[in-house]
């Protein structure tokens, strides 16, 4: 622990840092631009009145956004999150308990913990599903999931997660931010640690499901008490990808250049009278990259591009699986356009929309595996074959597990779990082929060695070549840190 | 001299938690020497005294002292401060730093050829009087104290009347109430003597964070819920970053982590959230019943003359009654309706074992223990010995319907005074039946109230206490079922109304007597004359069958006849005076405010910030840092409501004496005024702060607002009047060379628009702003695809009415899950922690929400709309107002010429129309830079 960072902060003052930080992020993606003058003193020091040096980091000088040497030697380029939200049942899917079944219908003694309380007995609903081995290293897959099946190879499954909180509010906010009350999320963490080396898209980017939003909707990529610049901006599959990115109905490519032309004159002559306030000069440039987005996240969205055979690794061919299909296609674009962090939802609104399986659990989970599985088989698949599962680290799972045993007299439905759960990695960083932690016999909980929601973060953010100890963000009189101020180790037993 | 508090506290900066608790316990003597030692040294927390200006070379620059400090740096470095800005340039950056809104060109122009000496002075004047100071000095208030409308998580529900706190901000700054009663009314406006609806409301101040009503560890949530309290409290007031004391001693200031609980020792009376079944929080104890005239008006009192008139005017009719020999000095013989009556227990039996139903063909109720009759209200009455006695009767009645009676005892009665719901008392006529139920009754609660209620949807109602003074009461309950309303009346008089159900009240067979329907809760003491109806009785029919007096109608001839005219006038005219009689307002209304518990909880520090892990009690007390001198304890209210501890602290925050109060809120004036404060952390006035630039100016403006009565207004005056804020903002060369970051003040400082002055600033331009202040917050519409993050995505964010969607941003929902996209993309202050400085940030996506986005659109094409209507057929003419309304200047004839020509241009090449083109150069206007910017 508390090894120290690789890069460190060069003798700076922190007052001097404050300067081109500071500076630098009032004017994302405008490398060049800044230089040392009176308003960006003034933003340096005015962006939150108490931001300083994220301790053992390299920043670019000019543009916090710009692509930045990593802390420590990472695999990872990129990150794709797949969010099962509702919290999909781990002892039906990754984690097989082949005591469950004969269980099935019994109540025994087990301590749970979910929406509806504390309760010390249940009846057992055993898995409803068959449990098989595959590949070289001899994973157990249910059937939900027979195509990723067919990529356990490359994945490492932790099956001992553990999480603060049963309840979906604060669990999401738990696993996108490290608190349940919310913060920064680990994309908008990836991005203020390693900037984006495309300035023309986002640098973290979010899909929602067509059933909606989840629970709390944008505070789950919010960036917190950092600038906007590294909050999620939401992606759409259909029309124009980004809110604002097209021309309003019926005005040309020709009128819109028109006046931004006009608009760059007149600005330019505005700024021309108050020299040294190079704010002026960034929002004028800011304009100009605006115009280029407008060209440059249509083309990154562009399936046509696409051959016929790709799209169907995908599943984009069959209506089940098209939606997510298209979205995964979709974010493998935007990994080789430098996009550092894409989070894809499996599941939005509320109940069975999502994977909450408080019902029926054999429905929820055919519904919501039917649409993910091969698509993000197909994924897995593609970004080998082109090299970039090497740099691109793929990430599933939920806010938390379900319990073994049933929540209601009746049914199969199964209530929230945070005790014991199962995500799983594959990608840049990752050692295929392996599993860490286990859960009881019953898959009620994590036993033996359990990872809490930020050894993920903190392994996620090393595979990135991100120290999760060292990388902080100074607010409120603290040294924030994705894995909290106390810290987090990565799982070091499952990277390469 | 900064000797011993600046040398770095090296062994617990950094330092891993190990090795800090190790360090805790060896160092806690350290820790309190360098926090004596702070106290005289470290410049924030030094005793505040008023320095005196250094002296300058070109006084004739200097309007106040304000300006010898800046001149004093400026010229040490041998440097001129710029020039005065223009008039044009002046008003627009005053009227937005003191009301957020352009000035209209109307007041440019009388501005720009104002002779008078004293122009600017009248100007500043006239901006610190308009209403929409407040709205905008508010919004700067409420990013330090996490303002938002909802609660986040799951259900991010509304916060139930936040907005009167939000109110309440902006009237304070209105009517500049001096700033250490500002302080108070929000800590303490409970506390206070000389309490009212404005300080109750204040108190919101402590029910403003984020509230999960579901959560996963109660204790955790109630300990994060004090945090946000105790950190928001020490940084807004004092500057002092308290929050980082919460796990272990602070890093960087000599603050120890019991410090951290002392300090939230004096919100331990603070009522939490209410536990609930599950996991669940309830918001009861978060919101309190105030009159609006509350403070001003003694309840009790007023109440009592209302009781007064009333006898008195029933007094005087009895009279002329008796005089006529309408009834007998105690108002008999009774003289209530037959009408719809349907069942009517006269309890005549002198063995007291049975009860007959004087109405004919109506059931006979049933007696199910052996009572005894005594001498009653009229006649005999039936009495109720506490234990197994009960009377029992069909219940007939369930739509419309009157429940009357007479009642006496001296018993206390059943449930508790905290808890009046009817089913918690002794049953008086009750068809009570477990669960959520269409069921109804009436029952006596301890201390004499009497209580009614009915189920599904339950609605209760509560007499005030007393009734068990051993004389006979009325009771009556009416019910319309329309409207659900249901009338509780004792004596006579409504004493409580609510709206229920408007389903038929069926699910009990039958009602009890004396006793609940369900068997507990019996009843002892008298009980006469039950009487039901199948109609509600009026409110003048239950007055004659519990006083005994007739209607007017019914009286008038017979008065008439004995006693003549003059006397029936007198009748008919006390009568109307007793029908106007109302009772005062006893509830008042909903406000979002803080409560107290019966006594505060033990604090006990919490080890590494765990609630699970308590250790060592501690008594309420400030850092030691700022403890120059002790909190006053024995300042508990007499109302005895609660403690007194939060008013003890509110005292100690707000004293003279205390040099980090008021080097705080100046600073932040100067903030807000300068661009950057003199203190640029403004939330942190500690080590981990920045130090000031000017740290005499800080003292200087702290002084001098203490000796203007803690008036903010004042404060503006004199800094806005300096000649050092009527600076123009462009450098000279030299300023650029040897002061690049401005830090000496050689130049005004440029700021950008906020959020919300962009948008009020769009929709005055246009013409289209709303002025209506305060009320609840308004929903103008949202883009599709904004709804659709949400996971309700079409019940999230119901549209308010139409006019409202112009109001002030400051009055835009500030809902934690779902933000007006403009105004997150431009800064808008996170709502989950204090945001004591504002980001600006320069990103493409903002450049594609002003050029792309359906509001600037729509706001830009109503401008070209404004112009045209204003200017018919003169292109010029438009082009100059739609620069002067945006830019505040007037263009000049080259600037026009060019805009024509383009304008021109569009027509030609694009094929727009004139109204396509004029609506694309207003988009231009919006997008300019002189708009986005103050110079």
């Amino acid at each position: 622990m508390n090894q120290p960072p690789l890069n460190t902060f060069c003798g700076q003052t922190r007052r001097e840092f404050l300067w081109q930080a500071g500076g630098a992020f009032t004017s994302v993606a405008l490398a060049g631009l800044l230089s040392n003058d009176g308003f960006l003193q003034q933003q340096a020091l005015a962006f939150d009145g108490t931001t300083r040096l994220p301790e053992g980091m390299s920043i670019a000088r000019d543009n916090p956004m710009a692509a930045k040497t990593a802390m420590l030697p990472g695999k990872a380029k990129s990150v794709i999150f797949f969010f099962c939200y509702g919290g999909p049942s781990h002892i039906d899917t990754f984690d097989y308990k082949p005591d469950l079944y004969k269980y099935d219908g019994q109540t025994i003694a087990v301590k749970t913990k979910g929406r509806g309380g504390d309760k010390s007995e249940g009846r057992v609903v055993g898995p409803k599903w068959k449990f098989r081995q595959y590949g070289q290293c001899g994973a157990w897959v249910s059937d939900l999931f027979p195509h990723v099946a067919g990529c356990v190879d490359d994945i490492s499954f932790i099956k001992s997660m553990y999480a603060d909180s049963p309840i979906h509010g604060s669990a999401m906010l738990m696993m996108n931010s490290g608190k349940l009350l919310g913060g920064p999320s680990i994309g908008s963490w990836a991005n203020y640690g390693l900037g984006t080396v495309n300035q023309n898209l986002p640098g973290f980017v979010v899909m929602l499901d067509s059933a909606g939003g989840p629970i709390s909707g944008a505070k789950n990529w919010s960036s917190g008490y950092m600038p906007a610049m590294y909050q999620g901006t939401v992606l759409r599959g259909k029309g124009p990808p980004i809110l604002d990115l097209a021309n309003p109905a019926g005005r040309s490519d020709a009128l819109q250049r028109s006046m931004l032309d006009r608009l760059k004159l007149w600005n330019t002559r505005h700024a021309l009278l108050r020299s040294g306030n190079s704010e002026l000069e960034s929002r004028i440039e800011s304009y100009e990259l605006a115009y280029r987005m407008q060209s440059t996240a249509p083309e990154a969205v562009d399936m046509s591009l696409e051959s016929k055979e790709t799209k169907e690794l995908y599943g984009c061919d069959q209506e089940q699986t098209r939606e997510f299909g298209e979205k995964c296609l979709l974010a493998r674009r935007l990994v080789e356009r430098g996009v550092r962090f894409v989070q894809i939802y499996s599941g939005g609104g509320h109940n069975d929309e999502s994977w909450d399986a408080h019902g029926d659990l054999k429905s929820n989970h055919d519904f919501h595996a039917g649409r993910t599985d091969k698509p993000v088989a197909g994924l897995l698949k593609d970004l080998k074959r082109r090299g970039l599962l090497d740099e691109t680290l793929v990430i599933w799972g939920g806010e938390f597990g379900r319990q073994p045993t049933a929540e209601y007299a009746n049914g199969t439905g199964r209530d929230h779990n945070s005790y014991g759960f199962t995500m799983w990695m594959a990608g840049g960083g990752i050692k295929g082929g392996t599993s860490i932690g286990e859960t009881d016999e019953l898959g009620a909980t994590g036993v033996g060695e359990r990872f809490h929601v930020k050894h993920l973060h903190a392994t996620a953010l090393a595979c990135l070549g991100l120290d999760p100890n060292h990388l902080s963000y100074f607010y409120a009189g603290l040294d924030q840190k994705l894995v909290g101020v106390e810290g987090a180790e990565p799982i070091r037993a499952i990277m390469t | 001299m900064l000797s011993e508090f600046v040398a770095p506290i090296t062994s617990i900066v950094y330092a891993d938690d190990v090795a800090l608790s190790a360090t805790k316990k060896t160092s806690e003597a350290t820790i309190v020497a360098r926090a004596n030692n702070a106290r005289d040294s470290w410049w924030a927390y030094r005793a505040l005294t008023k320095p005196t200006a250094p002296t300058v070379r070109d006084e004739s620059w200097c309007r106040n002292d304000i300006d010898r400090f800046i001149l004093a740096r400026i010229e040490a470095k041998n440097l001129q401060p710029a020039v005065e800005a223009s008039r044009e340039v002046l008003i627009r950056r005053a009227s937005l730093d003191l009301t957020g809104l352009p000035p209209t060109p109307e007041e440019v122009a009388a501005f720009v050829v104002d002779e008078s000496s004293l122009a600017y002075e009248t100007l500043i004047d006239r901006l610190l009087a308009s209403e929409h100071y407040g709205e905008k000095w508010a919004r700067h208030w409420l990013d330090l104290v996490r303002y938002a409308d909802t609660n986040g998580f799951e259900r991010d529900s509304e916060k139930t009347s936040a907005w009167k706190y939000r109110d309440f901000v902006v009237r304070s700054f209105n009517e500049d109430l001096p700033y250490a009663e500002f302080i108070r009314e929000q800590l303490a406006g409970d506390e206070i003597r000389g309490r009212d609806f404005d300080s109750i409301v204040a108190t919101g101040f402590y029910r403003l964070g984020l509230w999960d009503d579901e959560v996963p560890d109660l204790a955790q949530a109630l300990a994060d819920d004090m945090d946000g309290i105790v950190d928001t409290t020490a940084r807004t007031f004092l500057g002092i970053s308290l929050g980082c004391a919460r796990c272990h001693d602070h890093k960087g200031d000599p603050i120890r982590q019991k410090e951290y609980y002392q300090f939230a020792a004096w919100f331990a009376g603070v009522a939490p959230y209410k536990e609930s079944a599950f996991n669940s929080l309830e918001a009861d104890n978060v919101l309190r019943m105030v009159r609006s005239d509350f403070g001003h008006v003694d309840p009790e009192v007023e109440l009592a003359a209302y009781v007064a008139t009333r006898a008195s005017l029933i007094k005087d009719i009895r009279a002329i009654e008796v005089q006529a020999g309408l009834c007998d000095a105690t108002g008999f013989p009774d003289r209530a309706s037959n009408d719809a009556l349907v069942a009517h227990l006269r309890f005549e039996d002198d063995r007291g074992n049975s009860a007959a139903n004087a109405v004919n063909d109506a059931p006979a109720a049933t007696v199910r223990d052996a009572g005894f009759a005594v001498e009653g209200r009229i006649g005999r009455a039936f009495h109720f010995d506490g234990g197994d006695d009960r009377v029992e009767i069909k219940r007939t009645i369930g739509d419309d319907f009157t429940i009357s009676f007479f009642m006496r005892t001296t018993d206390v009665g059943g449930g508790s005074e905290s808890d009046r719901r009817w089913f918690r008392g002794d049953g008086l006529v009750d068809g009570e039946i477990g669960g959520i139920t269409r069921d109804f009754g009436i029952s006596l609660i301890a201390n004499g109230y009497i209580a009614a209620g009915a189920g599904a949807p339950e609605t209760f109602l509560t007499s005030g206490p007393g009734y068990n003074d051993g004389q006979w009461h009325h009771v009556a309950l009416t019910r319309v079922r329309s409207s659900g309303e249901l009338e509780l009346f004792v004596d006579g008089m409504m004493v409580d109304h609510a709206r229920g159900s408007t389903e038929r009240l069926d699910a009990p067979k039958s009602l009890a007597i004396g006793a609940m329907l369900h068997a507990d809760g019996p009843f002892s003491g008298d009980i006469d004359e039950v009487r039901l109806y199948t109609r509600a009785l009026p409110a003048t029919e239950v007055r004659s069958m519990a006083l005994g007096i007739h209607s007017v109608e019914f009286a008038r001839s017979e008065v008439t006849r004995v006693l003549g005219e003059s006397s029936a006038q007198t009748l008919t005219q006390t009568h109307a005076s007793l029908d106007a009689l109302r009772l005062p307002e006893l509830e008042g209304e909903t406000v979002l405010a803080v409560r107290e518990k019966s006594a505060p909880s033990a604090t006990h520090i919490m080890q590494r910030g765990s609630p699970h892990a308590l250790g060592e009690e501690v008594q309420p007390d400030v850092p030691l840092i700022a403890a120059r001198f002790a909190p006053d304890l024995a300042v508990a209210p007499a109302h005895g409501e609660s403690s007194g501890r939060r008013l003890a602290l509110a005292n100690w925050i707000a004293d003279a004496r205390n040099g980090l109060t008021w080097r705080t809120i100046s600073n932040r004036l100067w903030q807000h005024h300068f661009n950057e404060a003199v203190v640029p952390t403004p939330n942190d006035f500690g080590r981990l702060g920045e130090e000031p630039t000017h740290p005499e100016l800080v003292d200087w403006l702290a002084a001098t607002l203490i000796e203007n009565g803690g008036s903010l207004k004042a404060m503006h005056r004199v800094m806005m009047t300096s000649a050092s804020y009527r600076m123009s903002s462009v450098a000279t060369e030299q300023a650029l060379s040897l002061d690049a970051p401005n830090e000496l003040l050689t130049r005004f400082r440029m700021r950008r628009l906020t959020a919300e002055e962009l948008r009020d600033s769009m929709l005055a331009a246009n013409g289209t702003l709303n002025n209506a202040m305060g009320g609840p917050a308004v929903r103008p519409p949202l883009p599709r695809e904004v709804l659709e993050t949400s996971s309700r995505p079409n019940e999230v964010w119901p549209l308010t009415e139409e006019s409202s969607w112009t109001r002030r941003s400051l009055y835009v929902m500030l809902k934690r899950s779902l933000q007006m996209p403009l105004l997150s993309a431009f800064d808008l202050a996170d709502l989950d922690s204090p945001c004591p400085v504002r980001f600006a940030t320069v990103v493409p996506t903002q450049a594609l929400s002003m050029i792309n986005g359906d509001l600037t659109n729509r706001e830009a094409a109503l401008l070209a709309r404004r112009v045209e209507r204003e200017f018919p057929g003169q292109l010029r003419q438009q082009i100059v107002r739609a620069r002067q309304l945006t830019s505040g200047r007037t263009p000049s004839g080259d600037e026009v010429d060019e805009a024509i020509a383009f304008v021109q241009e569009l027509q030609n090449t694009e094929k727009l129309s004139p109204e396509q083109a004029l609506d694309s150069l207003c988009l231009v206007c919006f997008n300019l830079n002189e708009f986005l910017y103050i110079d």
